[in-house]
């Protein structure tokens, strides 16, 4: 059993035959084909760690937002009193609000429009 | 970022200004490679493709003993390298670690198929000598030894062919073979050494014929 011992191997007969089998061929395609997958697979993964970044940093910022809206309700941190909403004047917002929106879809389209253009 | 690029047999491989200097020292072998594919450099893995493919590729095809399965077996094995690539901690040597994979992947593939195999009595295991068999395959040419020993690993079942074609074909020692096959180290030596006695039988078996 010795001559099973690497450090001990003694040359037998079966190691000089084993020697000489011959190695088998790959295909030519095979190396592209595998490095292909292997890009795809890595590709899957960047996408998987960015999808789970996006997810952790979603639930850290609610987390967050609940220990502040916590922090609100029990704690009464800060002192706030709301305001009540003067009714009358709330047309007056709704105009103002309306014309902001309107300046800002023209914005977007003649930008839109101008790169377009370049 | 300044860069500096390192050619590469078939490829340029990037290395950033970032890596200690021995890491720098250690180019072109295993670690480094794992070390640049973790950093997100997955051309590397052409390197490590290269090194081991062929390799793999016998023993599957060795052990599958079908060309067709043995490249598709291949590629998985590859695919499941790079996967795990993370979880190689360099406990045992990275062809070590191939290897068992492929091993796995190997036998898992053939005890699907449910082959049948040559079953050897104690007996006759214990009537044969090395002597005997060197003799017969003196007798043989090269060519025709090497014929006799493929029909002779044959008839071997697929994880005995596997564990003596690690050892003598692929040069892994009892401790290795121990960590592909998850043996013990005695399992793996009374093992081959059956294995061996098995071979002889058959070998002398041809003669026989």
């Amino acid at each position: 059993m010795n001559n099973m011992d690497k450090d001990q191997r003694q040359p037998d007969i079966l190691e000089n035959l084993f020697k000489q089998l011959p190695e088998e061929e790959l295909p030519a395609s095979f190396r592209a084909n595998v490095m292909r997958q292997i890009m795809q697979e890595a590709v899957k993964v960047k996408k998987k760690n960015e999808r789970y970044g996006l997810i952790a940093a979603i639930i850290a910022s609610l987390a967050m937002l609940a220990l502040a809206a916590l922090s609100f309700i029990y704690m009464g941190i800060p002192k706030l009193s709301i305001p009540k909403i003067d009714v009358t004047a709330f047309s007056f917002y709704l105009y103002i609000g309306g014309l902001t929106l309107i300046l800002l879809f023209a914005d977007y389209k003649l930008r839109k429009l101008f790169h377009k253009e370049e | 970022m300044k860069k500096y690029f390192l050619f590469l047999p078939q490829q340029v491989v990037t290395i950033s200004p970032g890596l200690r200097p021995l890491d720098r020292m250690e180019l072109y072998t295993d670690t480094y490679y794992i070390q640049r594919i973790q950093a997100g450099d997955t051309a590397c893995f052409a390197c490590l493709l290269d090194k081991y493919s062929s390799p793999v590729h016998t023993l599957i095809f060795r052990v599958v003993r079908s060309r067709e399965d043995a490249e598709e077996l291949t590629q998985d094995v590859f695919m499941k390298v790079f996967k795990s690539l993370s979880s190689f901690k360099g406990d045992c040597g990275f062809s070590t670690w191939v290897y068992r994979i492929a091993y796995n992947t190997a036998i898992s593939s053939v005890r699907k198929k449910k082959y049948e195999f040559l079953a050897i009595e104690e007996t006759t295991l214990t009537n044969i000598s090395e002597e005997e068999v060197c003799e017969m395959l003196g007798r043989t040419d090269t060519s025709g030894q090497i014929q006799r020993l493929d029909t002779a690993l044959e008839l071997l079942p697929p994880d005995e062919r596997a564990l003596i074609l690690l050892f003598y074909m692929k040069e892994k020692t009892v401790e290795e073979l121990a960590a592909i096959t998850g043996l013990t180290a005695s399992n793996v030596k009374v093992k081959l050494h059956r294995i061996r006695k098995k071979l002889f039988v058959l070998l002398k078996g041809m003669e026989n014929e």
